[in-house]
C-alpha cells in the first residue's frame, strides 16, 4: 500500500465522474440530432449514450489482494459506453426531410429529465470524491504533525 | 491492533556486521537513502510543474482535477521532507551543543 492510493482512488472517481459528465453533456447536445448514421439509406436519429462503471483490477496483485480479501481496492474505471435502445419518439412534421413518407420523423430517445437526474448525480458525486480525497489529505498532514 | 515489544524492534542489519562495516554500510545506506528520497519529492514537484504547463498550454488534454492532486501530492511530499530536515537540524545541534 502506498502512501498516496487513497488519493489516486478518489482521483479515478473523479475522472470517472467528469467522463459521465461529458457523456450527459453529449446527450443533451445531441437532444435534437435526427443525423447519427445511415442504416439502409435512412438517416438514424442520436441514440442516447449511457456509461458503464467497472472497479478497477489490471494488476495480477490487485486480483491475488482481492481474492485474499486484502485489499482496498483500486478505483473506478469507465468500462463501456453504451447505446441506450428505447425506442425513438416520433415527431409528425412532413416538411422535415428527414421524415419519413408517412411524415414521421424520428427523434432522439433523449428524455432531458433523465439527463438532468444524470447530471445532478454526477455532480455530487464528483463532490464526494473531491471530500474524500481531502478528509485524505488531512490525514497525511495529521501524520506529519506527529511529534511537532 | 497488536502493540510490538521494544525486543523486537532492531535496527536492520545490525546483528551479524562488525562496527566497523556497519558504520560505513549504514552511512551509505541512509545518505543514499535520504537521496532517493529526495529524488522522489523533485521528481513530484516536476511532474505537478508538468502538469500545470500542460494544462495551460493545452498540449495535452489533462484533467484539472489530476493536476491539482499532482500539486498536492507534491505539497505533502515537500512538507515531509521538511520535517526529516528539521529532525536532522535538531539531532545535529544536541550533539553540537553536548558538554564535552
Amino acid at each position: 500500500m502506498g502512501m498516496f492510493d487513497g488519493l489516486n482512488i478518489s482521483a479515478s472517481g473523479l475522472t470517472a465522474q467528469r467522463f459521465r459528465m461529458d457523456v450527459v453533456s453529449s446527450n443533451i447536445a445531441n437532444s435534437d440530432t435526427t443525423r447519427e448514421k445511415k442504416v439502409g439509406g435512412q438517416w438514424q436519429p442520436y441514440q442516447r449514450k449511457v456509461v458503464n462503471l467497472a472497479p478497477v483490477q489490471n494488476s495480477f496483485q490487485s486480483v491475488l489482494d482481492d481474492s485474499m480479501g486484502s485489499s482496498a481496492g483500486g478505483g473506478v474505471q469507465v468500462a463501456s459506453v453504451t447505446a441506450d435502445t428505447t425506442p425513438f419518439n416520433e415527431k409528425y412534421d412532413p416538411s422535415d426531410p428527414d421524415a419519413d413518407k408517412n411524415g414521421y420523423v424520428k427523434e432522439p430517445n433523449v428524455d432531458p429529465l433523465k439527463e438532468m437526474v444524470d447530471l445532478m448525480d454526477a455532480n455530487r458525486s464528483y463532490e464526494a470524491n473531491v471530500t474524500v480525497m481531502n478528509a485524505n489529505k488531512n490525514m497525511l498532514t495529521k501524520a506529519l504533525d506527529i511529534g511537532r | 491492533m497488536n502493540v510490538l515489544s521494544v525486543d523486537s524492534i532492531k535496527p536492520s542489519q545490525a546483528s551479524d556486521v562488525s562496527s566497523a562495516n556497519s558504520a560505513s554500510a549504514a552511512q551509505n545506506s541512509f545518505s543514499e537513502t535520504l537521496g532517493k528520497a529526495l529524488d522522489k519529492v523533485n521528481e513530484s514537484q516536476q511532474t505537478a510543474d508538468q502538469m500545470v504547463t500542460g494544462l495551460a498550454s493545452n498540449s495535452s488534454s489533462q484533467d484539472l482535477h489530476n493536476v491539482m492532486i499532482a500539486m498536492q501530492k507534491a505539497n505533502i511530499l515537500l512538507q515531509a521532507t521538511v520535517q526529516v530536515r528539521d529532525k536532522v537540524i535538531d539531532a545535529y545541534k544536541e550533539v553540537m551543543g553536548m558538554q564535552v
